[in-house]
């Protein structure tokens, strides 16, 4: 057995911890960083087979009118302006092309293209929850909640919370 | 070459044999020597199988652990805590490998270890984005360590999480990365000679293969599954055949699932309403199944099955070009006839080679033919009666043909 063989397999087992602090730097980023906005949401309840339980979250912005004179296909990038109203964000506007770093936006990408609208996923639609706490919340926030999101200056937003909230059906 | 089973089999009568005096020990060997094993060789252990199972077992109740998201502890401690139990665990692998060869079982674990990691921080930051990703990062988390340590379990775990991948993947975007799981899981197959593995590598591979047709059929709504898939994968069967027939430590595997496949593959075309819509929906010389089917079948005949691949592409080529749904019945009955050939083949090769297996299949496929074609009536009343006669006499003519061969032999 080779001594270069060794420091090879040495290095392929660090790989895998290199891997999960990346994923982790890369998960923690836009909570370093993110400026916390409110989205109005509905929670819905399924399982993950790979994660578990966790709380689906429907948004107003998730379903976004089709911005004019673009074509935008399934696997797209989107970018939604975003304009405060009282204490929750709403959408100000779609764009296909990232904004100018000085407005506060969303990054999403496409999941479909029907009935005229886009279907986006922002990548905060799972909160996740021990099965009793999914349904509770699930429960407590059937007439819609608030989620407490940060969003990082290049649009990528990371869950903090999800808490119960007035007027916020989306 | 026979397969391990009756290769274990033969020993323990030899050996019989040996002890009873019936041959001397010399030649048992040179008897057992033919077959390619010897009166020393070890007997198959289920120690290696059921060990890897368990590996599997106390893999998913992590994976569950995880899942269960309870709140004991921080999300962090459990995070740390898994970072290290697959460092600790690969690490105790790879001293193990280095030292006695082993510390496959460890590596298997390990990598479940890290793919509980990747899970557990999609769940502590709420990741909702693409979870196939998730997969993605753990079979190429997987690939080096699978790669130097050629571990068997830990290449059939990393192919599955591929797999899994690549069948969540391909609804968003065509899994391009799958051809890098299934070198790996090749090249373990074939350093180690594991025929199961390789087995299953060709199988994914032949799902990728469907895939990637689907993305070139690909409209605005995504992949499409169009009737030219029909055609690529007879063209995939006749490789598999062609694969099967060549010797090597890995065709028992594909070999004895060929005329189950074949099966499989022939059923749909003994109906008229497939048929009809195979007909009305392949499209001509444009359609990229037939040209997929096409290299298949060029693959199969430079691999040692010229005619077979030659009278299928003449086939496919026919029915792209030719054919009208108007035809459908009698391709219909021309399936129907064929799928009876083959199967009275597989009877006769199974009674004659003492293959089991292949005579049920035979077997089977005959009754499966008559149950449907009595419900389906093919034909109507007269035109099935009319098929039950033909098919009568063709096992008629072919029982009486092999009684008079047998004899004369």
């Amino acid at each position: 057995m080779s001594r270069r063989w060794l420091i090879a397999l040495l290095a392929a087992v660090l790989l895998q911890p290199v891997v999960l602090g990346g994923l982790f730097v890369y998960s923690q980023y836009p909570l370093w960083v993110g400026t916390e906005v409110r989205l109005a949401t509905v929670p819905v309840d399924p399982r993950d087979l790979f994660r578990g339980q966790y709380v689906r979250l429907n948004y107003a912005l998730s379903r976004q009118p089709l911005p004019e004179m673009e074509l935008p296909r399934a696997g797209d990038p989107v970018f939604i302006l975003l304009r405060r109203d009282g204490a929750l964000w709403r959408s100000g506007g779609v764009r296909l092309r990232e904004p100018d770093a000085e407005r506060l936006f969303l990054r999403g990408t496409i999941d479909r293209v029907s009935g005229g609208e886009l279907h986006i996923r922002y990548g905060i639609e799972a909160w996740f929850a021990a099965p009793e706490e999914a349904l509770r919340l699930e429960r407590e926030l059937a007439d819609g909640g608030v989620a407490r999101v940060r969003i990082a200056p290049d649009g990528r937003a990371a869950l903090v919370a999800v808490e119960a909230g007035g007027d916020s059906a989306p | 070459m026979l397969s391990w089973m009756r290769k274990n089999l033969l020993r323990r009568e030899t050996r019989r044999w040996v002890d009873e005096g019936l041959v001397e020990p010399f030649q048992a060997e040179r008897i057992l020597s033919r077959y390619g094993t010897s009166l020393n060789d070890a007997g198959p252990s289920a120690l290696g199988l059921l060990t890897g199972l368990a590996g599997l077992f106390a893999g998913l109740a992590l994976l569950l652990l995880v899942s269960a998201n309870w709140e004991q502890l921080p999300r962090l401690a459990r995070f740390a805590g898994l970072v290290t139990l697959t460092a600790v665990l690969n690490g105790w692998g790879v001293l193990r490998l280095a030292r006695v060869g082993g510390g496959g079982g460890l590596l298997f674990l390990g990598g479940f270890a890290y793919g509980a990691s990747i899970m557990l921080t999609g769940q502590m930051y709420h990741l909702g984005e693409h979870f196939p990703n998730g997969l993605l990062l753990w079979a190429l988390g997987l690939v080096p360590l699978t790669v130097l340590s050629t571990g068997r379990l830990l290449a059939l775990q990393g192919l599955a999480v591929a797999v899994a991948w690549m069948l969540l993947e391909y609804r968003f975007a065509a899994p391009w990365l799958m051809p890098l799981f299934l070198a790996v899981a090749f090249w373990v197959a074939r350093r180690r000679r594991v025929a199961g593995l390789a087995l299953a590598a060709l199988a994914a591979t032949a799902v990728w293969l469907n895939l990637m047709l689907a993305w070139v059929y690909a409209t605005d709504f995504g992949p499409q599954a169009q009737e030219g898939m029909i055609s690529f994968n007879l063209g995939l069967l006749v490789l598999a055949g062609a694969l099967a027939a060549r010797p090597g430590w890995w065709n028992a595997g594909v070999g004895n699932w060929m005329p189950r496949l074949t099966v499989l593959a022939i059923l749909p075309f003994t109906f008229v309403d497939g048929w009809e819509h195979y007909l009305a929906y392949a499209w001509t010389w444009l359609d990229p199944g037939l040209w997929a089917a096409l290299v298949a079948l060029l693959a199969a005949a430079l691999l040692g099955r010229p005619l077979v691949a030659l009278a299928v592409a003449v086939l496919l080529i026919a029915v792209h070009t030719g054919g009208v749904p108007d035809q459908a019945l009698v391709w219909a009955v021309a399936a129907n006839l064929l799928l009876l050939l083959l199967a009275m083949h597989w009877m006769r090769r199974g009674l004659l080679d003492g293959e089991g297996g292949l005579y049920v299949t035979g077997l089977i496929a005959i009754l499966t033919l008559a149950l449907l074609r009595y419900l389906d009536l093919i034909g109507g009343y007269l035109g099935a009666a009319g098929l039950f006669l033909v098919m009568a006499a063709l096992l008629f003519v072919a029982g009486r043909y092999w009684r008079r061969r047998e004899v004369d032999s």
